[in-house]
C-alpha cells in the first residue's frame, strides 16, 4: 500500500467510525414518546391543550399549495405551563431525529404566538421555513 | 470551451430537475431524501470533473441546480435545500483541488468517494442548520450541537454511497461519440425539459 493509499484509507476510516459512534449514541438515548408533552419540567397532555387553549387554523404554502393546518396556539401551552414571564424567554422545541436522538430548533416568543401544535403533535411555524418544523413534538424547553 | 459551458448548464440543470421531481418525493414519503440527494449530486460531480477534466465546473452546476431548486414553485423549504446544493459545489470543489479522477488505484477511488460523500452531505446540511436561522430567524449554537449526532450519523450512508459509487463512475466511457451538431441539439433539448419541467412544477 503506498502512503497516499494509507492516508486516504485512514481518514475514510476515522470518518466511519465518528458515522458508526454518531448512530450508537442516538440508538441509546431512550425517548419516550407518549400522549403528552413536556414543557420546562410540566407534563402537559395533549386532551388538555385541546382542551383549555385556543385552536386556530393557519394558511401555508407547503409545496405550492396552500394548506390549512388546524391546532393548538403554542403560547397558549406555555401559559398553561406556567412560565412565568413568557415574553422573555426562548423555546426549544424537539422531536425525534430521523436516526433516533433529538432534533430541536429554538424560536422566539413571536414565533410562539403565531405558531399550532397540531393533533398529531407537529409545530407548524407559518413565518419560518419548514425547517423549523417539528414533527412528534416530545418536549419545549423553556430558556 | 463552449462544450464545457454547455456541459455546466446541462449537468447542472439534471441535477436541479433530480433536486425538485425525485428530491421531493422522498421528502414527502419520509424517506431520507438528503442523504441519496446527495449521493446522486456527488456522482454527477465526480462524472463531470471525470469528463470534461476542468475545475470550477462543478460550483458552476451547482449554482444552477441552487437557482432551479429555489424557484421551482413546488418545493418545500426553498432557502435550506438551495443552500444546501451550493454548498455542496463548494465542497466538492475544495476537495477535488487534486485531480482524483486521474488515480488507478481501486483503494484511493474509494477512499475519496467516502471521503467525498461524507463531507458533501455533512458539511451541506451543517451550513443550511446554520444560515436557515440566520436568513429568516435567529442561529442558535445549541441547536446546531444537538443536531449534529443526527447529521453524523445520516452521513455514514453518504459516505457509504460515495465509496461505492465513484469507482463505478470513473469507470464508465470518457466520451460518448456525437456529432457536434447532435451533441449540441441533444444537450439543449434536455436543458430545456428540465427546465420546463421544473417551470410547470413537476
Amino acid at each position: 500500500m503506498s502512503r497516499r493509499e494509507f492516508v486516504i484509507s485512514v481518514i475514510a476510516l476515522l470518518l466511519l467510525a465518528t458515522g458508526i459512534a454518531s448512530s450508537l449514541y442516538l440508538h441509546s438515548q431512550q425517548i419516550n414518546k407518549g400522549d403528552f408533552i413536556t414543557v420546562g419540567n410540566e407534563k402537559i397532555y395533549m386532551d388538555d391543550i385541546f382542551k383549555k387553549c385556543r385552536i386556530v387554523s393557519v394558511e401555508v404554502n407547503d409545496k405550492g399549495v396552500v394548506k390549512n393546518y388546524t391546532g393548538a396556539l403554542l403560547s397558549d401551552i406555555i401559559n398553561m405551563s406556567k412560565v412565568k414571564n413568557p415574553e422573555e424567554h426562548k423555546y426549544t422545541v424537539a422531536g425525534p431525529g430521523k436516526e433516533g436522538g433529538l432534533y430541536q430548533k429554538t424560536v422566539e416568543w413571536d414565533d410562539m404566538k403565531n405558531g399550532i401544535l397540531t393533533e398529531d403533535k407537529r409545530t407548524i411555524f407559518p413565518d419560518l421555513p419548514r425547517a423549523f418544523w417539528i414533527k412528534d413534538v416530545i418536549k419545549i424547553e423553556v430558556i | 470551451m463552449k462544450k464545457k459551458v454547455l456541459a455546466i448548464i446541462l449537468f447542472g440543470s439534471i441535477w436541479g430537475l433530480l433536486e425538485c421531481s425525485l428530491g421531493d418525493y422522498l421528502h414527502t414519503h419520509d424517506m431520507p431524501a438528503g442523504i441519496i440527494m446527495s449521493g446522486i449530486a456527488f456522482s454527477i460531480m465526480a462524472y463531470a470533473r471525470f469528463a470534461y477534466d476542468a475545475k470550477g465546473m462543478q460550483i458552476g452546476m451547482a449554482s444552477i441546480a441552487a437557482i432551479m431548486r429555489h424557484f421551482n414553485p413546488m418545493g418545500g423549504c426553498l432557502l435550506c435545500a438551495s443552500i444546501s446544493i451550493f454548498i455542496e459545489g463548494l465542497v466538492f470543489e475544495a476537495l477535488w483541488i487534486i485531480p482524483w479522477h486521474k488515480e488507478k488505484s481501486n483503494v484511493i477511488k474509494m477512499g475519496i468517494g467516502a471521503i467525498s460523500g461524507y463531507s458533501i452531505y455533512s458539511i451541506g446540511y451543517i451550513a443550511t442548520q446554520i444560515i436557515t436561522p440566520m436568513m429568516t430567524s435567529k442561529f442558535y449554537l445549541r441547536d446546531l450541537i444537538s443536531n449534529l449526532p443526527v447529521i453524523i450519523a445520516g452521513a455514514t450512508y453518504a459516505l457509504t454511497i460515495g465509496a461505492i459509487a465513484l469507482p463505478l463512475i470513473l469507470a464508465i466511457p470518457k466520451e460518448i461519440k456525437m456529432r457536434d451538431t447532435l451533441y449540441y441539439t441533444v444537450s439543449a433539448a434536455i436543458i430545456a425539459v428540465s427546465w420546463i419541467a421544473v417551470i410547470a412544477g413537476i
